[in-house]
């Protein structure tokens, strides 16, 4: 009668705690991504920048045109959780895309500038945890 | 009921002592486990003491089993989870300025759709040398669907793209037959496959370095542009 109370108030206690578990899980997740986004943004802006001092030109009839590839400086990120045991978390970074383009009659020029954006649209980078840590 | 004692120890001693290979984690849930179980089989025995011989040995199983699970609750809980530091994405290499002048006759511009949205799967893995999806990747495709699925009336580009290890033919067909892959799970998923165009890029269009691991992880990957085509 007692060893079954006992053992009854102990599993009650643990199957309320494991949510709890869960959760904080859950939190440290989160964080780790919030750190990889700093660095994955920190890379895209260093990309940015090599495609500005690597412009490339191309001739289109009578003139020289450059493009590159710029990117938002703010972002947004969010995780959600997985039915899946070996990948239980994606993590979803939002930011936006920019592309600048400078025309002119002389490569010199067009990569003077100034340059004007021609586009300007959302992207949506999906990473999977796995193992303890964010995929690419 | 000797035996059931030493047995009883045997799994109390081994969980105590873990794997030395294991992650500090896993070993700190297995010493609460085992704590657990010690006090637990302690005040089993206890308990126990009250009736006879058997209900010693009884209640000190029972006591060191359900110790054991709330010991190892309470370890997940409170050992903390250890993530390995995350590999920053590559830094690229300081690259001099340079102008390329394209000075063969250049080809019309063709009229570049307009793009509404583009979509970036990382780290989707195919096994090698084929095109088939893993599962463990399904979650990350069923949020590209989930988020294609916004945008009901736009035509989608699935774009494949590997790393430089192989030929640039191979490679080529390579990407496309993944996007193929991936074009196949999102039509059954529901997307209508007239929407849905694929293109193969092969080793073109690098994002990442190829002479390292990390630049061409982040070379292997499916872009979808979402794009007005009116």
């Amino acid at each position: 009668m007692m060893k079954s109370f006992i053992t009854t108030i102990i599993l009650s206690v643990a199957l309320f705690l494991l949510p709890i578990a869960y959760a904080m899980e859950e939190k440290e997740v989160e964080k780790s991504f919030h750190r990889f986004n700093q660095q994955w943004m920190k890379s895209l802006h260093e990309m940015e920048k090599r495609g500005r001092a690597n412009l490339r030109c191309k001739k289109v009839k009578d003139q020289y045109i450059t493009v590159y590839t710029g990117y938002s400086t703010t972002y947004s990120s969010t995780i959600k959780k997985t039915d899946y045991k070996e990948s239980p978390y994606i993590g979803i970074l939002n930011y936006r895309e920019k592309k600048f383009i400078s025309r002119a009659r002389t490569f010199e020029e067009a990569i003077q500038g100034p340059f004007n954006l021609i586009d300007d649209y959302p992207v949506t980078e999906i990473f999977v945890f796995k193992n303890g840590r964010w995929r690419y | 009921m000797k035996a059931k004692k030493c047995m009883m120890w045997v799994v109390i001693i081994l969980l105590a002592s873990g794997c030395a290979s294991m992650q500090k984690r896993k070993r700190c849930i297995l010493k609460s486990a085992a704590a657990g179980a010690v006090m637990g089989g302690g005040a089993g025995v206890a308990i126990g003491n009250q009736g006879d011989t058997d209900n010693r040995v009884e209640g000190s199983i029972i006591g060191a089993a359900t110790g054991a699970a709330v010991g190892g609750v309470l370890g997940f809980i409170f050992c903390e989870e250890e993530i390995p530091p995350q590999t920053p994405p590559e830094e690229l290499p300081p690259v001099k300025p340079e102008v390329v002048e394209v000075k063969q006759e250049p080809e019309p511009e063709p009229e570049t759709p307009k793009v509404v949205k583009k979509i970036i799967l990382n780290g989707i893995r195919f096994d090698f040398d084929r095109a088939n999806i893993k599962p463990e990747f399904y979650p990350v495709l069923d949020e590209a669907v989930k988020i294609l699925n916004e945008y009901p009336e736009k035509k989608v580009i699935i774009k494949g793209y590997t790393c430089s290890i192989g030929t640039e033919a191979y490679n080529k067909g390579l990407s496309l037959r993944r996007a193929i892959s991936v074009r196949n799970y999102l039509s059954n998923k529901g997307l209508k496959p007239n929407r849905l165009r694929v293109e193969g890029y092969g080793e073109g269009r690098p994002i990442g370095d190829n002479a390292t691991l990390e630049g061409r992880r982040r070379n292997r990957r499916v872009e979808f542009k979402v794009i007005n085509d009116e």
